[in-house]
Order: C-alpha cells, then structure tokens, then sequence
C-alpha cells in the first residue's frame, strides 16, 4: 500500500482525532457507566462494527485521494456520519439522564453527512470526467488499473491484446480494418549505461507523453516491452496512419532530453513502422507480424545510407 | 566431491541481488521483501566476497516473480549484468576478436558468470549447437524460465555490444510459447522458439521444464566473425586477473556430464554404479537427488531423451540410427521408451516441433 498522500492530510487526520475524543468524553461526562449485567454483546458488536467501518471507510478516502476540495468534502461527510454511529455504540455503555440533549441530537449528525457525502461524490463524479478525458489516450471501455505500466504510465502490452482482439472481432463484423504502429527507441540500452536507469525511466516516461500527444482522440497508445510502444488506430487509412507516423516520430526525436542540470540535450532517436489489418488473423498473429515490420526497419536503419 | 550442492554457499553473486534490489526500489517495492525467506540481509550485500547457495537466491527469484509481477525483471537483469557487473569475465568478453574467444571465456569462467546453467556443445555440418542444462538443482518451471529468459537477455546484450549480427543466432527455449511474449520480441533481436507442449501422457509432462535444454544454434561462419572493440592486449591483462577455476561443478552439472560421457563411451550406467564411484552409499545417493528436486531415473531419461530429440529435429536421423546412438538393443525397445519420455512417438514430436 501506498501511504504517500498521508502526510499532506495532517489537518484532516488531527480533527479526526479531536471529534473521536470529544464524543467519548462528552458521552463520559454527561452519562453513567452501564452495569455489566446490562451490557447487550450483540449490540455492541454490531455497532461496534459500523463504527469501525466507517473509520476504515475514512482511512481509504485519505490514503488515496490528494488534498483539495472533493476530499475534504468526503471527509466531513463520512466524519459526520461517524459521528452519529459513535454515539450509537457509546449507548451501548453509558446510561444519559432522561431526555438529555445528547440522545437527542444523537442521530442529527448521519443525515447530515450523507447529504455532504452525496454532494461530495457528484462532485467526484465531475472530477473523474475530467481524469477520464485526460486518459482518453490511453484507455478505451475498460479499466483494469493492474495492466498499467509504473515506468511510462501507459497501459502494458497485455492491455494492447485484449484491445486489439476487441478491434479484430469489430473489423471482422462490420468489414472495416485498423492500424497498428510501433516504436522502439534506439541505442536506449547504451543511453540506460552511459546515464542510469532512472534517466532511462525518464526517458520513456518523456517519451509514452509524446506518443500521446500526437495521436489523435481515440486511437490508444500503450508501452509494449523495453522500449517499445505500440499505437492501435481504430478505422484508419494506411495514408493517415503514415503521416501521424512521421509527426510522432519527429516530436520525440526534437525531444531535447535534460539528464542533469545542464543545458545538454540528448535527442533521442527512434525507428518506427506501421501497418493496416482487417479481421483476418488472430491477435497473435497481428503482434508479431507487426514486430516483424519493426525488425526489417531495424535492418533497414543498420544498413549505412547509399550514397 | 567433485561437485557442490544447492544449499552449499559457493557462489559469488552479491550483485546479483543488489541489481533485483535496486529494481524493486525503481518501482517502490520495499528490498527485504525481495529478501524474505532467504536468510540474506541489505547489509549483506555490501560485501563483495558474499557466497550465497542456490537455494538462497532461488529464494530471491520466488519472491521477485511474486512482488514484481512485471514479466520483464528476468530481462532487465540480463541486459543490466553485462559488462560491468560481470567484472574481469565482462572485461574478457567486451574484448573478444571473435565469438571463439567469448566462448572459451565463457567455459572459463563458467561459475562465476553464469552458474546456474552448464554448456554442452553439438554440431552438424553447418551449424554449432550450445546446449544449456539446470546445473545445479532442478528448479520448478517458473524458476527455470526465469533463468532461460535472465540467460539469453545477458547474451543479447554481449551480442549487441559486440556488434554480432545477431539475427543470425536462434535460441529455442525449453517451453511452449509464453503469454509475455512481447518482452521475448523487445528484448531478444535474434531468432526464437519454443518447444511444444510436453504430451499428458509423457513422465515430464507435470514438470514440462525439464523436457528440453535451452538451445543456442549458430551458422559455424560465425564463430569467427571479427568483433567490434577488439583489444587482445587487454584481454590478456583481464586473463591474468582470474583466479583458477574452482574444480567443483553443480551436482546436476556433474551427474549429467558423468551419463553423457557413459552413454558416448557405450559403457553402462546405473545408480549403483554412480555411487560407488562417488564413495557413498546408495542411500546418501538418493536423498541427494532428492534434494535436487529430481531421481536418478528421471535425471537419466532427460539425458537420453535430449540426445534423441536432437538426433532426431537436428541431425534428422532415423530411429535405428538413433537407438544405436543411444545404445538401445532394439527400435521397439527405443520407440516404447521415446514415448515414455514425450508423450510423443519420433515422427508426431517431429511434426510438433514443426508445426
């Protein structure tokens, strides 16, 4: 698990803290500790429960969500709501003078916070959109955040599989063909020696961004292996497919990749290739078949140019 | 004992585990979760002597394969390893006129580059054949992939920096085509196989992996191929740096070699035999083939085995031609157990491999 987010929710935590201590001290001070003989087991564990759920539910939100308005919102809304379920579970130990304030208002807080949580959570929803529309390049109808890849943030090859069997199936229903294209980085394993690997890291971290930003609004584009990326353009002529080819290739090989704190640039370089297929094959063979295109541009590139 | 055992710490590979550690940092993953289990510790490591055994850093694979499921940690340490982390044998090998010298450094300096698998060498008239068998202990299938995969990216990347056309050598791995492909297609520039899928009714057929050896096939035009940054200079200063080979090999290394050479010289052999010849009782011989994770019987079926599928895909001999190879006294007897082994008789496993 990941607890990076913990330290900026400092406040957050601290109120949590501060609320949890007034209630019990409030309901300590107001009321009387029950007799044994009246303690309910059952009852207590079942509150016991939903009040420790809602703590769990709390730590979630703050372990996973950056500070900022939504969290917040979240926050108050699940700590109201606790609120009310502390008390709940206190009145399984503590006897209140009749008609006292306490379980009076005990139940005002949960309806309060659910209806901030609600709040919350519709802005949540408005978030997500923006997220999802930045991601729109990388993901298409389906989400499975285990195929990621940590290094570039694009999804791995073996989310490319399944989208390609996807666009197969598509192109063989409905007659229409697909695009691949593939790019692979040059000399990186030498760039990896002479700069270490988190430069190289960087590198295609730099990199996977390009790719994205020059391909067009639902194709994908996903990290196949090493240095290696791989484009799935759904519905896409061999000619348009070529020139976003050369526009990508030319925006990471003007990259003026910084390793230190120096103005020295290393441009990197990249061999690439392209290819158009309908329905016809099963997935593995399209994936190497394509590879196969990049191996002979590979060759081509060794060969010294003919004057 | 002219071998060595896998819970024996003969080998010196510290910065081994130093490069998977680092790769789990790279992607957040605390070291001594790589670590667990295997009594190694981060202040360990820091030791340049440190002598682990194979059981340790099998350890260590287990735990990379379980907390970075990333298919490609086998390939990054194979492309990470070469030259620098090889030391004096990187140093000999970076220096290499021709394919010939990498070679012999290699068998040089076996146990200390690369001491989980051993080397045989076959050839046919065109082609020279370098035959790589588990040299210690028989690990399970995802282990012995680990290795195959970490073997030909270190390879590749002598290859590379050698500038080797390397799209003329051909690896075939010992298992059927993997679902990470694609780290196979990224990272391996030459030719690749894959063997086929042991038959359900073969006696490997639970433990696929120990169904063939890697393979490394070449055209012969090659070993003399003259390489980039040659410095024989330099290679003799290296050389002059390298402590004396250690006599002792892997058990499985040893017990291998010791069929191969009975089985050539047409002289029986038998566990009995093996054990007298080892000086121990064979009692002590079992429980350590035990503890190798594999039995006399299985261990000498793969040897022979091997032979026949290469006589068989490589040489393209017949089954008599075969079973006198293998000095079996007739073919029926040699078909019964060929598809004891595989699963398979000579001519399907033919197509299979084929196909």
């Amino acid at each position: 698990m990941n607890f990076a987010f913990l330290p900026f929710h400092k406040t957050l935590i601290n109120s949590l803290l501060l609320t949890i201590a007034t209630v019990c001290f409030g309901a300590y001070s107001f009321g009387q500790l029950k007799p044994t003989s009246e303690l309910d087991i059952i009852d207590m564990v079942g509150e016991g429960g939903i009040t420790l759920m809602t703590l769990i539910w709390i730590f979630f939100t703050l372990v996973s969500r950056p500070s900022g308005r939504v969290t917040n919102l979240l926050f108050i809304g699940l700590l109201f709501t606790h609120v009310s379920v502390l008390l709940d579970f206190l009145d399984e130990f503590f006897i209140y003078p009749d008609d006292h304030w306490l379980t009076a208002i005990e139940a005002l807080p949960a309806p309060l916070g659910m209806v901030l949580m609600s709040i919350a959570l519709y802005q949540w929803h408005q978030e997500q959109t923006a997220i999802n529309y930045q991601l729109s390049r990388t993901e298409r109808f389906y989400r499975e955040h285990s195929l990621v890849d940590f290094t570039t943030g694009l999804y791995s090859a073996e989310y490319m599989k399944q989208q390609i069997r996807l666009e197969i199936n598509h192109a063989k229903n409905q007659q229409t063909s697909f695009s691949l294209m593939m790019f692979d980085l040059r000399y990186f394993a030498q760039f990896n020696q002479d700069y270490g690997y988190q430069h190289g890291d960087l590198m295609l971290r730099e990199v996977a961004q390009l790719i994205q930003m020059n391909i067009r609004d639902g194709d994908i584009a996903c990290r196949y292996a090493s240095d290696r990326f791989i484009v799935l353009m759904p519905n896409t002529l061999e000619v348009t497919t070529k020139e976003i080819e050369q526009q990508t290739k030319r925006a990471i090989e003007y990259l003026a990749f910084k390793h230190d704190q120096t103005s020295d640039a290393i441009y990197p370089k990249v061999i690439t290739c392209h290819h158009q297929y309908r329905g016809w094959h099963s997935y593995k063979e399209v994936l190497h078949d394509i590879n196969t295109h990049l191996s002979a541009a590979k060759q081509l590139a060794k060969q010294p140019c003919s004057a | 004992m002219p071998f060595f055992e896998q819970h024996e710490k003969t080998l010196v590979i510290p910065l081994w585990v130093i490069l998977l550690v680092d790769m789990a940092k790279q992607r957040h993953i605390a070291p001594d979760k790589l670590l667990k289990g295997s009594k190694l510790f981060l202040s360990d490591l820091s030791n340049p002597k440190l002598q682990i055994s194979h059981q340790q850093f099998s350890r260590v694979i287990e735990n990379v394969s379980k907390y970075l499921p990333h298919s490609d940690s086998s390939f990054l340490l194979g492309s990470r390893l070469y030259p620098n982390h090889l030391e004096s044998a990187g140093q000999v090998m970076a220096h290499a006129e021709n394919l010939s010298d990498i070679i012999t450094a290699a068998r040089h300096f076996h146990y200390q580059i690369f001491p989980f698998l051993f080397m045989r060498n076959e050839s046919t008239d065109q082609h020279q054949y370098y035959i790589f068998n588990q040299a210690i202990s028989i690990g399970s299938i995802s282990h012995y992939q680990f290795i195959c995969e970490l073997f030909s990216s270190l390879i590749i990347s002598i290859a590379k920096q050698k500038q080797l056309p390397v799209s003329r050598l051909s690896i075939r791995f010992p298992y059927p085509v993997p679902r990470h492909i694609e780290q196979y297609q990224a990272y391996l520039p030459c030719k690749f196989e894959f063997s086929p899928r042991a038959n359900t009714e073969s006696t490997f057929s639970t433990q696929q992996a120990y169904y063939l050896p890697l393979q490394i096939k070449l055209d012969k035009g090659l070993l003399m191929f003259p390489l980039a940054n040659a410095n024989a200079a330099l290679i003799k200063h290296y050389q002059q740096k390298v402590p004396s080979t250690p006599l002792k090999v892997g058990f499985i290394h040893y017990v291998m070699q010791q069929m191969v050479n009975r089985v050539q010289s047409k002289q029986e052999i038998n566990a009995d035999w093996l054990a007298k010849h080892l000086s121990i009782s064979n009692a002590t011989l079992k429980r350590k083939f035990c503890q190798h994770n594999v039995t006399y019987q299985q261990l000498f079926d793969m040897v022979r085995q091997q032979q026949a599928v290469f006589l068989l895909i490589e040489h393209n001999f017949n089954n008599e031609k075969i079973a006198e190879n293998l000095n079996f006294s007739d073919i029926t007897n040699f078909r019964r157990s060929f598809k004891r082994w595989t699963g398979f008789t000579p001519q399907a496993l033919k197509k299979a491999f084929f196909t």
